[in-house]
């Protein structure tokens, strides 16, 4: 009987399952991570069918996670003329986005410490542990935005990216 | 609880979900963030309000990641836990761990018959993108390394 094992080459439903792991571990339902992976090797866009059938799974679980991708904007949405289907790909900015994402999670978590500052009576353990938190998080936060700059200038203070929000 | 341990705690509850993790993971750990002594995991169930069993399921899982840590006291069997005092920088070593594991997958992809210049294109983009991330990172716990042994 033939296994994964008898080759060591990777094999792309291999590289999509993996994909979906890694995206799950950002949040993200593990049929979403697939739906990336799966877009992200394939060069034109793909009907709700098509990544349905490559994922083994029903067109109804990908259109719910295809349509929070897009609400995300890690995906695009495509029409074509004369087709009432719709078609998905890797949203053009994606990597800004993603990027934008972890930004945008760091700077909660920056926040969310500085609510802890407010707290009455705070032990000087804990005070000098807000410190060294906040003081590593804003640098994360910097280093990320400038890293954001490099690949789309703009792009760290453009709040609808940052949020994915309109 | 005051109200403003209350805000912070049900934040951090939020952020551990938007991170794929339960939300009592996340209060727990914020529970522990502002507490320097160790607490006993009834006493965490009691202040969070919830059972003691989910607790516990959570605070081990805490405590495998590197960020808490689980201490005992003689005569007394119960587990007690607090924050681990490297927490921070297991925290960024494992966002870097799963950073390279992508850029794994991605070498991967590139070996993938698929030559087609678009997806090829895209795949070194993001390689290169990654790369940078994880040097972000990895520049950050250097950061972290010079603080700590500035006390």
């Amino acid at each position: 009987m033939p296994t994964t094992t008898d080759s060591l080459a990777p094999s792309t439903p291999d590289v999509v399952e993996r994909m979906g792991l890694l995206w799950e571990l950002d949040g993200l339902p593990r049929i979403a991570g697939r739906i990336i992976g799966h877009l992200l090797l394939q060069p034109d866009p793909q009907s709700l069918q098509a990544i349905a059938d490559a994922l083994g799974v029903s067109k109804a679980s990908v259109s719910m996670d295809a349509r929070r991708l897009e609400r995300l904007g890690l995906v695009e949405r495509i029409g074509r003329p004369g087709d009432r289907r719709d078609y998905y790909a890797i949203a053009d900015d994606m990597l800004a986005r993603g990027l934008a994402m972890r930004l945008e999670s760091v700077r909660r978590l920056h926040e969310a410490l500085r609510t802890a500052r407010a707290i009455p009576d705070n032990a000087p353990a804990v005070r000098r542990r807000l410190d060294l938190f906040e003081r590593v998080h804003a640098h994360a936060v910097r280093a990320i935005e400038e890293l954001l700059e490099q690949l789309r200038p703009g792009a760290a203070a453009d709040l609808t990216l940052t949020t994915g929000r309109p | 609880m005051d109200e403003r341990t209350q805000r912070f705690i049900e934040k951090m509850g939020l952020l551990s979900e938007a991170d794929g993790m339960p939300r009592i993971a996340g209060r727990v750990f914020a529970l522990l963030f502002i507490t320097s002594e160790p607490m006993s995991l009834e006493e965490i169930a009691t202040r969070l309000e919830v059972s003691r069993a989910s607790v516990s399921t959570d605070a081990r899982r805490l405590a495998q990641m590197g960020l808490l840590e689980r201490v005992s006291r003689p005569g007394d069997r119960r587990d007690f836990y607090r924050l681990a005092p490297d927490g921070i920088r297991h925290s960024l070593e494992s966002r870097i761990r799963t950073m390279r594991r992508f850029h794994d997958l991605l070498d991967e992809a590139r070996q993938l018959e698929t030559a087609d210049p678009v997806v090829e294109r895209r795949l070194a983009e993001w390689d290169d993108a990654h790369r940078l991330l994880v040097d972000v990172y990895m520049d950050v716990v250097a950061k972290l390394g010079a603080v700590g042994g500035r006390k």
